[in-house]
């Protein structure tokens, strides 16, 4: 991760005014924040905080009232630099009259992609989000996810070097999230920098090395994600097993120390808890949240699901991550260790490792040189797979299904 | 250059999937086999030739410019109000381009539209023309299916200021000025008094006129001729009053001359043989006004009298109407994409309606116009009155007048539509105009915060 900051927000605020010019909103107060190169950096909030609206005004769809934001070292408006951009907006936006190629094409050409590449980028991004059996049918004919699909495909197209997501997981279903964590964790591997807007704060605590959390247009806190979760009053030894011998004679050791021993397992907050804790925080610090505010917390909506003691399958799966994750961190480059997650996460699928999928991003980013034959269906092993063979296995049960149904 | 084309057929795409193009091609194919029935003119089939070509080009003018209007303005403020601007917004496209692309699909969709339409109109004209007698073929081809060009009469401009001048100090010395006019009005009252009178032929009296400029090689050509083609008014009122008049046209040896009674306050045309163009390129006029019952003929000053001489064919004069119409759409897109740069999809829409009604209406609010400014800025120089007039000078000098271009009536009635008019077309309509509106449009655009919703 290099020290160059790709985005860089200073004191930026934004106020909507009515039609006589009387201030109506301000959705974002004095916001600094920056990116660096290279991270998947999180912007956390709740409905209505301001997140949005950063990223309009990232993209240049909204100007600063006050502030300064430059990307890529120029400001937000520049044409040129949009050239190293990859967007997706909140909902898909895409024109319902075109059908799944004619729309990424249509991407494509507004990035004067050549032809040939430009097609090659198509077919590759349609194969890696499993659309490529009905890249022929209308988008309007198209469901909530598949168009979700669409639009994170033509947020690649051009190879991006940012990558602006907002909430890319919504309307996904769970295959389909995962899919979109997978291609951001291997978008990052290639260097890339990755915004990252969501509500979904496992999606988040699994992705963002660095996030920064809005509360009502104003930063209630930012730091890195580990920081942010370790806890300060307790302290952690990790070992190998212990036999339960050596465990007795540690937990007497302890005892004759006069050191409160709280547990034995994994000390690491839940990103969940963390958020709904600053989120109360900034609440109670600030009254007013100049009318962009957050929806009213109901007690207990949230605090039952902190309580119970049976925690959910979703929250298992969530620690289960978490902790494989932070495995992923310390050995980035053991490939049996990230195969190994791989597993995990798809438990129900057979061995095949993530390395594939590492491999087709690799193949989406490098095609410069455009591969001979597209359409021929011929195996050459020597070849690299050109798709994550475990994910689209799994789609393609489900649009080959549609496919059957056309038929 | 590609995503100017990317955006040019995006808009084309949208176009023929919304079918708006292919619905107004079967309207206008579908009315012209209707029109023969339908319309009724003098009866001949010349006359119905002549309504069909006027109908069709007009109902082709009118239906593309609904559409131009249309798709225009549904596809941009679409694209604001549906967000799909955001995708587009955040690629490396500047924002004139988006706008320019726009304009491009709209004149490909144009020029193709225009093509289909014109083609078939010219089919329909020759499927009528082939189902006449010889004698309806000739009076056809003569009258229709040609383009003449014409002259007007020789203005001695000198003698005419001479002839205001003397009237103007004759009248400060007899102290005959009105008081409550300003002397511009007055000299331009006296001025029209005068130009009547040259126009004026009392009872026994001739005038004559002299036309220049007339290509001699015609002496040669057998089977063209001249036409001569004016109007009258005289003192008698009664309705459909017929006047005897009795022209002399030519000099010496060669002179063509012809006596008839023609219905006043219409226009007539008389069929000269070339021969009568003198070796300068010069046509002698000459008209005697022998009616009694008529009193005094006039000639108007406005729709005077013309010769007109074969020029060109038919076909080349109507693919310049063709072309004239292109740039008017071409206007019309211009101008709907400036409004779609600040205004929402039904105030964009009446906004250009607007302009447009203004635009086919203009010959019609510059006759009658100026009278209002005549009537509010009577004899008062007042600030009010300088600022109506300097207003209604502006405006008409902004609004285009689509008149100008439209020529149906060139077409149908066999008249050469200039290279003037062409030039004008292209450089005042098109690229000042139509530039103007667009260069607005960019800067308006550019400033424009399409992240804020629209209803
Ligand atoms: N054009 C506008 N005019 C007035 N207020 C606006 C406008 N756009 C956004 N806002 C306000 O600004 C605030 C921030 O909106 P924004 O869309 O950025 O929220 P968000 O964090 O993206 O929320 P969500 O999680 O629901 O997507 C809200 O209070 C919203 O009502
Ligand atoms: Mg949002």
């Amino acid at each position: 991760m290099s020290e160059y900051n790709v985005i860089e927000i200073h004191n930026l605020s934004k106020i909507f005014y009515d039609f006589w010019g009387r201030a109506k909103v301000r959705a974002l107060d004095d916001l600094s924040f920056h990116v660096k190169q290279g991270e998947i950096f999180g912007l956390l909030g709740p409905n209505g905080s301001g997140k949005s609206t950063t990223i309009k005004i990232l993209l240049g769809l909204l100007f600063p009232t006050f502030g300064k934001v430059s990307v890529f070292g120029s400001p937000a408006r520049n044409v040129s630099h949009k050239q190293k951009i990859g967007f997706l907006p909140e909902e898909s936006y895409l024109y319902p009259y075109q059908n799944a190629e004619e729309a990424l094409t249509f991407y494509g050409r507004l990035f004067n992609l050549p032809h040939k590449v430009c097609q090659q980028r198509v077919d590759n991004l349609l194969e890696m989000v499993g659309l490529t059996r009905v890249r022929k049918r209308l988008l309007k004919e198209y469901s909530k996810g598949m168009a979700r699909r669409i639009g994170i495909a033509q947020a690649l197209i051009n190879d991006p070097q940012l990558i602006i997501l907002d909430e890319p997981t919504s309307g996904l279903d769970p295959i389909g999230t995962r899919e979109i964590k997978d291609v951001i964790l291997q978008l990052k591997e290639h260097g890339k920098t990755v915004l990252l807007c969501s509500h979904l704060l496992a999606d988040v605590e699994d992705l963002c090395d660095r996030v920064t959390i809005l509360y009502g247009g104003k930063q209630a806190c930012e730091g890195q994600i580990g920081e942010l979760l370790s806890n300060q009053e307790v302290t952690q030894v990790v070992s190998e097993r212990l036999p339960s011998d050596k465990l007795e004679k540690l937990k007497d050791w302890f005892e004759k120390e006069n050191i409160a021993l709280h547990s034995v397992g994994n000390p690491t907050e839940r990103l969940e808890s963390f958020f709904l804790k600053t989120i109360e925080k900034a609440r109670n610090e600030q009254k007013d949240a100049h009318g962009a505010d957050a929806g009213r917390r109901v007690e207990g909506l949230f605090t039952d699901v902190e309580k119970t003691p049976e925690k959910d399958v979703g929250a298992k799966v969530l620690d289960s991550l978490v902790k494989k994750k932070e495995t992923r961190e310390s050995e980035e480059d053991n490939k049996e260790e990230s195969e190994e997650i791989k597993s995990a996460n798809q438990a129900d699928t057979s061995s095949k490792g993530s390395s594939e999928g590492t491999k087709v991003i690799a193949n989406l980013l490098k095609i410069e040189k455009p591969v001979p034959e597209v359409g021929k269906k011929e195996k050459d092993p020597s070849e690299p797979p050109k798709n994550n063979e475990v994910l689209s296995k799994l789609l393609k049960k489900n649009s080959g299904d549609e496919e059957e149904n056309e038929k | 250059m590609r995503d100017l084309t990317a955006i040019s057929h995006k808009i084309v795409q949208e176009a023929v999937r919304m079918r708006t193009p292919v619905v107004l091609l079967i309207f206008v194919i579908g009315m012209i086999p209707l029109m023969p029935f339908v319309l009724r003119d003098d009866g001949t089939l010349r006359g119905q030739l002549q309504l069909i070509l006027n109908y069709s080009v007009i109902l082709t003018v009118t239906l593309l410019s609904l559409q131009s209007i249309y798709l225009t303005i549904h596809s941009f403020t679409g694209e604001i109000k549906y967000k799909h601007f955001f995708l587009i917004d955040a690629k490396p496209v500047a924002r004139w381009k988006f706008l320019v692309g726009k304009f491009l699909g709209l004149a490909w969709i144009n020029l193709v539209s225009l093509t289909i339409l014109g083609t078939v109109i010219l089919v329909a004209l020759y499927l009528g023309y082939s189902q006449g007698s010889a004698s309806e073929k000739k009076q056809i081809r003569h009258e229709l299916l040609t383009s003449y060009r014409g002259v007007k009469p020789y203005f001695d401009e000198e003698r005419f200021q001479k002839l205001v001048e003397a009237e103007y100090k004759s009248m400060t010395e007899e102290n005959r000025l009105a008081q409550d006019k300003t002397v511009l009005q007055i000299r331009g009252e006296i001025r029209l008094r005068t130009r009547q009178q040259m126009n004026m032929v009392p009872l026994s009296f001739q005038r004559r006129w002299l036309f220049q400029g007339i290509p001699t090689y015609l002496r040669k050509m057998e089977s063209s001729y001249l036409k001569l083609r004016y109007k009258t008014y005289c003192s008698n009122m009664s309705y459909q009053f017929q006047c005897n008049e009795k022209w002399d046209i030519g000099s010496g040896g060669s002179v063509y001359s012809e006596s008839n009674a023609r219905t006043v306050n219409e226009f007539h045309e008389i069929i000269i043989p070339v021969s009568v163009i003198e070796d300068d390129g010069s046509v002698i006029v000459a008209f005697t006004n022998y009616d009694e019952a008529a009193g005094i003929v006039y000639f108007p000053v406005e729709d005077g009298m013309e010769v007109l001489y074969p020029q060109n064919n038919f076909l080349s004069n109507f693919l310049k109407a063709f072309f004239l119409l292109f740039l008017v759409l071409s206007f019309l897109v211009f101008l709907a994409l400036f409004a779609s740069t600040f205004l929402t999809f039904p105030i964009a829409i009446l906004f250009v309606m607007y302009f447009l009604v203004l635009g086919m209406l203009a010959d019609f609010l510059l006759e009658f116009a100026p009278l209002g400014a005549e009537i509010l800025t009577k004899n008062k120089d007042t600030l009010w009155s300088i600022f109506y007039q300097k207003t209604l000078s502006v405006a008409f000098g902004v609004f285009p007048n689509f008149s100008e271009y439209v020529l149906t009536g060139h077409l149908s009635n066999g008249r050469l539509i200039e290279w003037s008019s062409i030039a004008k077309g292209t450089f005042i309509l098109f690229l000042f105009k139509g530039g103007l509106l667009i260069l607005f449009g960019c800067f308006i655009f550019n400033r424009r915060e399409v992240g804020k919703p629209t209803l």
